[in-house]
């Protein structure tokens, strides 16, 4: 005997494992090397950027700050008229994706973010240099001082910290030096203690 | 041999009216000498009188008191503001300048029409048709957004670099943008992109705007023409070397509009002020009003009240080693535009209900209206322009009949009068050859209206001759009072002949006076009789004048306009003109002519001593400045504006071969000294016997209207206390020789100072009002006063004398008159 109660039940618990399936795509992760963290302060601003893109619903970042895992829905980061037809090609491929979150991240951040290719490294592969710089306050002039830095060519990591004022920068020796990163700095005005600029070149 | 025939020359008949003057005023025969009988001297008077009553009639014998005389610009682009409900219009200044007589350039002798007049008549009708009619079946999204000061890139450099302005929260240095301490930030751009700029603190200025600096709120620029509500929240502080402290005073923010030009970026944007507004200490004060503006106009604005400081240069851009007054601005609120109904009212007087639909401007069976796409053109505005809405114009099926509805209704308020139907048939038939030559409705009817309003209709006074009637009084009796065209009201009542009836016209001259169209009497007759248009004509020296400000300036021009509308709002005689228990003052004033008490920028009556000099047009600093060159003053040009202004007693040019007086700005002899030998030469003396006296008692002003008991100078002397000058401003003038105001008038009397002067001078009400009822008429009328008048002003004078002699009487008395209502 088949009782109305239990068709009920099954259909209640059929629709509801069902309808996560319905309602939450698929969610992917992907690790990328971020360019931005110079200082802890931006942490929330990472978050705050990342809270604009609703289709990113979780992220992780490693102890260095250098990079970042971020779970997120493929789908949802297209707009809708680009959803359609996605639709129809799942799944979407990785590169497409991930091209995508660069270019989210990138515009929501007025490309004080930017996710570039994964490179994990470990510090004792390279140099570490200091150089000490005047305090500075402000948090966009850390980031502006960071920002000479943390791309040049050689240049692996960047922080900048300030007790003590250091810009701190793990570099391939055989690609640059700390001569020339304080050149940078003093070619940019960076307002350095007097023994460092006179060290400069 | 009888020449009373003849026709006079003007030298012939001014020296005749010369002897007749100075027969009737008792200084012929001259005091000492044998006098006739004075029923013989009245004789003498009463056959010249006739005499030049006949002399005067030979040269003008057919003609109208006024010739028929066009509108002014200044009428002509309020006539068109109030034809369209456009207030803020800016028409004037693309018409030629108008020439003046006697400083009036409402004189019919003054208005000269040329072609280059008509082509740019022409395209002012095109710029008010372009504005005035809708493109669009519905209006322009209404748009609200909050700016910041911090929106223009230079205030940010101000604020990143060179310290002279900062950020402010909760009324205190904002912990997330420190200022600047001898070191600027690193990399403007990149605090952009940070967004450090975008923050909701308030941004306080030090910086007074000058060559390098003229900001504006770069977060808003109208796209499109109409009424914006402006709201901005302002207060004042002391910086202390980093720390915020109350403010020495209500300080004051002048706000203007900046017509950008190009994209909006660069420095040097036409401008015009909009007010001052109140900057308390400590406390915010939010300030609201309506404002029309023009596309690519935003607000601009300047800490007025400031001396002019350079953190950069004299601080070393240390905000730290700083302490002064400064003014925060917490936000702009601009919200727009604001439209009642739409089609708004300046399309609905040319197309009435008529709708609009859409039109394919490729088709090719008529021509079509081109249209111009509103854009946002200074870069980083907050507003928008709205999504194109396509092409749309006026469309009827009936366009013959629509076009003679809609010009009879369009025409007689043009017009000021009612149009003749011969009149509306030519209008009709031009608006039936443009449609049979292949143009759409709407550019049939434009061709029409921009004829309208370049035709001799719109831009002159039409006025009969003899009486005026009741068509032609309300206009002059409205651009009189309104300098623009009658209103309704003034055409309804003329309409029903109701206006010159005696129970009417008074309460309409009333009405007049109340209503805030009459601001625009008040500063047209004053930029006129007073030549306030003057006052920016010379720069005063910087090392002689350095507390010299466009705000005192402009406050010099707001005293002086205040204080002619206190006179007829308070129906106060004429001998207030020159003596005053009263002045209308802001704070700026008051600290220039040394009066304690007052506070802000808003100009307001305040009582004065018995016996203080300040107050009356004759020691108002905007006088005193307009008849001083910037560097020294003289007797001779201050003594011919009082003469011929405030007295109404002008003294004759010069000779032509007398060189003027330079003057000597090392110090080493005053003007007087210099005058002294002048005065001896015989062909001068008897001019600056008038003319002197009131000039030398206005020796105790210099030449921005400060008091003052010695000359300055740059080169000898003693050193100058500052006084109330700001401890920012650098003084480096001495003191030269002491001042003498002391004079003898014509008749013998003698003062010792100012205040004496002015005592003597206001004795002679009469003549002073008589002077009023002669500035009145000629600017009222269009015409200079002729001998002919004199009878008629005596009149008016006479009446109002028996009702207390007030000048709100004398306008009512002048209205009323005949002398007023003819022509």
């Amino acid at each position: 005997m088949i009782h109305w109660w239990r068709i009920l039940f099954c259909g209640i618990t059929f629709t509801a494992l069902m309808l996560p399936a319905v309602v939450r795509a698929e969610e992917q992760s992907s690790t990328f090397q971020l360019y931005g963290i110079s200082h802890p302060e931006r942490e929330a601003d990472l978050k705050q950027i990342l809270q604009m893109i609703p289709a990113i619903s979780d992220y992780q970042l490693n102890q260095s700050g250098d990079h970042i895992t971020l779970t997120y829905e493929p789908l949802e980061l297209f707009a809708p008229q680009e959803q359609e037809q996605l639709q129809k090609n799942l799944p979407i491929p990785a590169e497409k994706t991930e091209q995508k979150l660069k270019e989210l991240i990138s515009q929501s951040s007025r490309n004080t973010f930017e996710l570039l290719p994964a490179a994990e490294f470990s510090e004792e592969q390279f140099t570490r240099i200091e150089i000490p710089i005047n305090p500075l306050d402000c948090k966009a002039c850390r980031f502006a001082v960071y920002s000479y830095i943390a791309k040049v060519p050689g240049v692996v990591r960047a922080k900048i910290s300030t007790e003590p004022s250091l810009l701190t920068a793990w570099i391939d020796g055989s690609q640059t030096s700390h001569e020339a990163l304080l050149k940078i700095l003093t070619d940019k005005n960076v307002p350095l203690p007097e023994d460092e600029s006179a060290a400069a070149p | 041999m009888d020449l009373s025939g003849l026709k006079m020359q003007d030298d012939q008949f001014r020296t005749f009216l010369k002897i007749h003057d100075r027969i009737e005023s008792g200084k012929m025969p001259p005091p000492g000498q044998e006098r006739p009988a004075k029923a013989e001297l009245q004789n003498v008077l009463t056959e010249l009188d006739a005499f030049l009553i006949r002399a005067e009639q030979l040269q003008y014998p057919d003609e109208a008191r006024t010739p028929t005389r066009r509108l002014t610009r200044v009428e002509y682009e309020n006539t068109v503001r109030d034809l369209f409900e456009m207030p803020g219009l800016q028409l004037r200044d693309r018409l030629p300048a108008d020439n003046s007589v006697n400083g009036y350039d409402k004189n019919s002798d003054a208005l000269s029409i040329s072609h280059v007049n008509l082509a740019r008549y022409l395209e002012a009708a095109d710029l008010a048709l372009d504005y005035a009619i809708a493109t669009q079946p519905e209006a322009p999204t209404f748009q609200q957004h909050k700016v910041s000061l911090a929106s223009q890139y230079y205030v940010r450099l101000l604020i990143q670099s060179n310290g002279g302005a900062v950020f402010l929260k909760d009324k205190k240095p904002d912990p997330d943008f420190i200022p600047v301490d001898g070191r600027q930030h690193i990399d403007q751009g990149l605090h952009e992109r940070f967004g450090m700029f975008e923050t909701e603190s308030a941004v306080g200025v030090f910086r007074h705007e000058d060559e390098s600096f003229l900001p504006w709120t770069q977060g808003f620029a109208a796209i499109y023409p109409g009424r914006y509500r402006i709201k901005t929240s302002l207060w004042s502080y002391t910086w202390d070397k980093g720390e915020v402290k109350p403010s020495r005073g209500v300080e004051a923010m002048r706000l203007s509009v900046k017509q950008l030009q190009g994209h909006g970026l660069g420095q040097d944007h036409p401008s015009y002020v909009i007010g001052y507004y109140d900057a308390p200490s400590i406390e915010s004060q939010e300030h609201e009003f309506v404002h029309w503006l023009n596309p690519g106009e935003s607000i601009g604005f300047n800490v007025a009240s400031l001396a002019p400081v350079h953190i950069y240069h004299q601080y070393k851009r240390n905000l730290y080693s700083f302490t002064g007054p400064g003014i925060a601005c917490d936000w702009f609120k601009i919200e727009g535009p604001i439209f009642e109904e739409w089609p708004p009212h300046a399309h609905r007087i040319l197309f009435a209900d008529l709708p609009l639909k859409p039109f394919d401007p490729k088709a090719k069976e008529l021509s079509y209206p081109r249209r111009t796409i509103h854009k946002q053109v200074m870069s980083g505005a907050k507003n928008h322009s709205d999504p194109f809405p396509g092409y749309w114009t006026v469309q009827t099926d009936q366009p013959l009949e629509d076009a003679r509805r809609l010009l009879s209704q369009f025409l007689p308020i043009a017009f000021r009068r009612p149009v003749s139907e011969e009149m509306l048939d030519s209008y009709a038939a031009q608006v039936q050859n443009r449609l049979a030559a292949g143009d759409c409705f709407e550019l049939a009817m434009r061709w029409v209206y921009r004829a309208a309003l370049c035709s001799p209709d719109f831009l002159y006074h039409v006025e009969p001759d003899g009486k005026l009637d009741d068509h032609a009084l309300a206009c002059r009796l409205s651009y009189f009072l309104w300098n623009s065209m009658p209103d309704q009201e003034l055409m309804q009542l003329a309409a029903e002949r109701k206006l010159s009836n005696p129970d009417v016209l008074p309460q309409q001259i009333e009405r007049l006076l109340q209503d805030p169209h009459s601001n625009r009497f008040v500063k047209d007759f004053c930029g006129q009789w007073l030549k306030l248009r003057e006052i920016a004509a010379t720069d005063p020296d910087k090392k002689l004048y350095p507390e010299f400000s466009t705000y005192l300036q402009d406050s010099m021009v707001l005293e002086t306009e205040a204080y002619f509308r206190e006179l007829i709002e308070q129906n106060l005689d004429a001998s207030y003109l020159v003596k005053s228990d009263f002045a209308m003052l802001n704070e700026k004033l008051a600290v220039h002519y040394g009066i304690e008490g007052v506070s802000g920028p808003q100009i307001r009556r305040v009582a004065l001593p018995p016996d203080h000099p300040r107050g009356p047009f004759l020691t108002q600093a905007a006088i005193l400045k307009i008849t001083a060159n910037g560097t020294t003053t003289s007797p001779v040009p201050r003594g011919a504006f009082v003469l011929d202004r405030l007295l109404g007693q002008p003294a004759d040019p010069p000779p032509p071969d007398v060189p003027a007086v330079e003057p000597d700005v090392r110090g080493a002899t005053t003007i007087r000294e210099q005058l002294a030998l002048h005065r001896d030469h015989v062909a001068c003396a008897a001019c600056h016997a008038k003319l002197d006296p009131p000039g030398f008692a206005l020796e105790s002003f210099d030449v921005i209207g400060g008091q003052r008991a010695r000359y300055r100078s740059i080169g000898e002397g003693d050193s100058a206390e500052r006084g109330s000058i700001d401890p920012f401003i650098h003084i480096s003038f001495k003191l030269g020789p002491q001042v003498d105001p002391a004079g003898t008038l014509p008749d013998g009397q003698q003062f010792q100072d100012i205040c004496e002067f002015q005592q003597l001078a206001a004795a002679d009400s009469h003549l002073l009002l008589t002077n009023m009822a002669r500035q009145f008429a000629v600017y009222s009328t269009g015409r200079e006063i002729r001998y002919r008048d004199r009878a008629a002003v005596r009149e008016i004078v006479a009446r109002v004398e028996s009702q207390g002699g007030g000048l709100r009487t004398l306008i009512h008395e002048l209205v009323q008159s005949e002398l007023f209502q003819t022509r």
